[in-house]
């Protein structure tokens, strides 16, 4: 794979830049759910995905074959959308900041074990109305969490891929993990219990 | 281990951290506290769910607007070209001249070409080759992976396939044995060997992690890799763990396979219940059910979407299999009477086919090795149709049309199972 991306680089590095094509056909879906995951906008994201092509493609010269493009190329995207959410002027509280003033979502287990009915909350995570909270879950996270949550679980990229593309040591990678799930629980278990 | 400390193993449990003591630990744990149990299974299905989502298509006409504009670009690099090949020989020069040739073609090719399309593939004949296929991911138990990596000895040990759990009659037939012998709790298997199931028998196997099975009764099935099982007759759930593992399950009448999601197939083989349960009922359709995404309410944690088929006796021709798509895309390629196969199409959700002489379904496009030589088709019991319907909540089917009832020559012989009659025999 990263031979192949290598050589269509070097075409068109020779003057044959209509190769790049194939690495658009190649990435750009992948490139457009990375952004689309963290910036919950579509067009914005068609924007992002365009002007990390470019970007990458202006500096096609000083690609480095020791890193995959791949990683390269998301990293762009990455750092495209970070950019992005910071100049946005944010309304909405973040993730952190709802959980925080929010009760004590234990109150969720609590309920369902007293009632003696685990199955009803079991039930419940088995519809299709636990995605589009996830959804909604993810998109109020704070961008650094999200980053790491859409790459690892909804991307599938691997730890040691999601630390090249963010530039960051895997313990941080996996630091931010593990605190975005739990606000994500934290998050799903709230809006569980608020369904009675 | 107590509450907190189980809590806080559940990021490493998920991501494969745990020693396998403490994996123990952790399991245990949640068997005795219902309400850890609870809490975790809250974490795992959010972690699922996120792993599920679908993938958004860029919009219509990106790439090539992209294109365009890239087209377009001037570029430091295109102004003043690095000198890549300044020096270098005419020997090197001819032959990256020859490269781009030959890159380009196929580049030019692929610009015509545009978006994927269906291939229409070549009829492939039949053969009466016994090629074992199939692999299943199944929805991992992590209480039963706990228990296998337990008892794993060695790294390579735990790449293969392990007995979990067993019920009733569970016998093994391992790669050049001659007998089949029972079970014994976690015994592994590997290439070549089989297992098998009585009709009270049923049984749980794991490639831990990765893949989870359940093994009904009265069912035969062989491992041929690690993502390829041959389900000879009955019926196998399956269940696949992680996204972009892909699995193939083959049965000797069709071929489903599947990429991180959930069905199950069946097949039944002549005799026995299932024939005496036949000729009362009636026989009907086979029908093959390709679901894919999230599990259905009502069904069993462990359980999938379901694919199934059946058996067509010799001789018999008139029994139609109908393939009814319920989520995403199946491409199926229908068998021709004179045993080859057609073109392939694609039906998309909510569409279905009825084809006379059987079919090929899968939720990729099939390739040349998904085309299996068909052997044995049995008449199907509408019966259990009904009840797998009514555990999945799916959509009612149309009414399958009625034939014949089947009439089995023997139990043994070219209509029979391999290691089916068997245990019919000792029941």
């Amino acid at each position: 794979m990263e031979n192949e991306d290598y050589r269509i680089i070097k075409l068109c590095l020779k003057g044959k830049t209509e190769a790049f094509a194939k690495l658009v056909e190649k990435y750009s879906r992948r490139v457009y759910n990375l952004a689309y995951r963290m910036t919950s906008n579509a067009e914005k994201s068609k924007d992002i995905a365009q002007e990390a092509f470019l970007k990458v493609y202006r500096s096609l010269d000083k690609y480095d074959p020791k890193h995959k493009f791949s990683s390269w190329l998301l990293k762009t995207v990455s750092n495209l959308c970070i950019d992005y959410h910071r100049s946005k002027a944010h309304q909405t509280a973040s993730l952190e900041v709802i959980l925080e003033s929010r009760a004590e979502s234990s109150v969720l287990y609590d309920e369902a074990m007293r009632r003696g009915d685990p199955q009803g909350l079991e039930a419940r995570l088995e519809s299709k109305e636990l995605q589009t909270i996830i959804r909604e879950g993810i998109e109020l996270l704070p961008i650094d969490y999200k980053s790491v949550v859409v790459m690892r679980h909804i991307q599938n990229f691997s730890y040691k891929e999601i630390s090249d593309v963010l530039n960051l040591p895997m313990g941080t990678i996996k630091a931010r993990i593990h605190r975005a799930r739990k606000l994500l629980k934290q998050f799903l278990e709230g809006r569980l219990a608020d369904f009675r | 281990m107590n509450c907190d400390s189980c809590r806080e193993s559940f990021d490493d449990f998920i991501d494969r951290e745990l020693s396998s003591a403490r994996q123990a630990e952790f399991l245990r744990h949640l068997e005795e506290c219902a309400r850890c149990k609870l809490e975790f299974n809250l974490f795992n299905r959010m972690i699922e769910s996120m792993e599920r989502m679908d993938e958004a298509d860029p919009p219509p006409g990106f790439n090539d607007e992209l294109v365009r504009q890239i087209a377009g670009t001037r570029t430091e690099w295109i102004d003043n070209p690095p000198g890549l090949f300044l020096g270098r020989s005419l020997a090197f020069w001819s032959w990256s001249v020859a490269f781009c040739g030959a890159f380009l073609l196929f580049l030019g090719t692929f610009v015509l070409d545009g978006g994927a399309q269906q291939a229409n593939l070549p009829p492939v004949p039949m053969s009466a080759e016994d090629k074992p296929v199939l692999a299943f991911q199944d929805e991992m138990n992590r209480e039963e992976v706990s228990r296998v990596l337990q008892n794993a000895k060695t790294e390579e040990e735990q790449a293969r396939l392990f007995l979990v759990r067993h019920e009733g009659r569970v016998e093994i037939l391992k790669l050049g044995a001659s007998e089949w012998t029972p079970v014994e709790q976690r015994i592994s298997m590997g290439f070549g060997d089989r297992i098998r199931t009585g009709e009270d028998g049923s049984a749980g196997l794991e490639f831990p992690g990765e893949v989870a099975l359940r093994i009904k009764p009265a069912s035969v099935l062989q491992v041929v890799s690690e993502s390829e099982l041959r389900l000879n007759a009955g019926e196998t759930w399956v269940m696949v763990r992680r996204k972009g593992r892909a699995f193939s399950v083959e049965t000797p009448n069709a071929v489903a396979s599947v990429r991180g999601t959930k069905y199950s197939v069946e097949t039944r083989g002549v005799g026995g219940v299932y024939h005496d349960a036949l000729r009362q009922e009636g026989a009907t359709v086979a029908q093959i059910l390709i679901q894919s995404g999230d599990l259905v309410h009502g069904a069993p944690r462990a359980g999938l979407a379901l694919a199934r088929r059946f058996w067509k006796a010799p001789g018999l021709e008139d029994v139609l299999t109908k393939v009814q798509v319920y989520e995403s895309s199946v491409w199926v390629a229908s068998r021709l009477p004179s045993g080859e196969f057609g073109p392939q199409q694609v039906l998309p959700e909510g569409f279905g086919t009825e084809v006379a002489h059987g079919v090929v379904a899968k939720n990729t496009l099939l390739e040349e090795r998904d085309f299996l030589a068909w052997r044995r088709v049995m008449v199907y019991d509408g019966s259990i149709l009904e009840k797998a319907r009514a555990s999945l909540q799916l959509p009612s089917l149309t009414r399958p049309a009625t034939v014949d009832v089947v009439e089995p020559t023997s139990t043994s012989g070219p209509g029979a199972i391999e290691g089916f009659e068997d245990i019919q025999k000792t029941h």
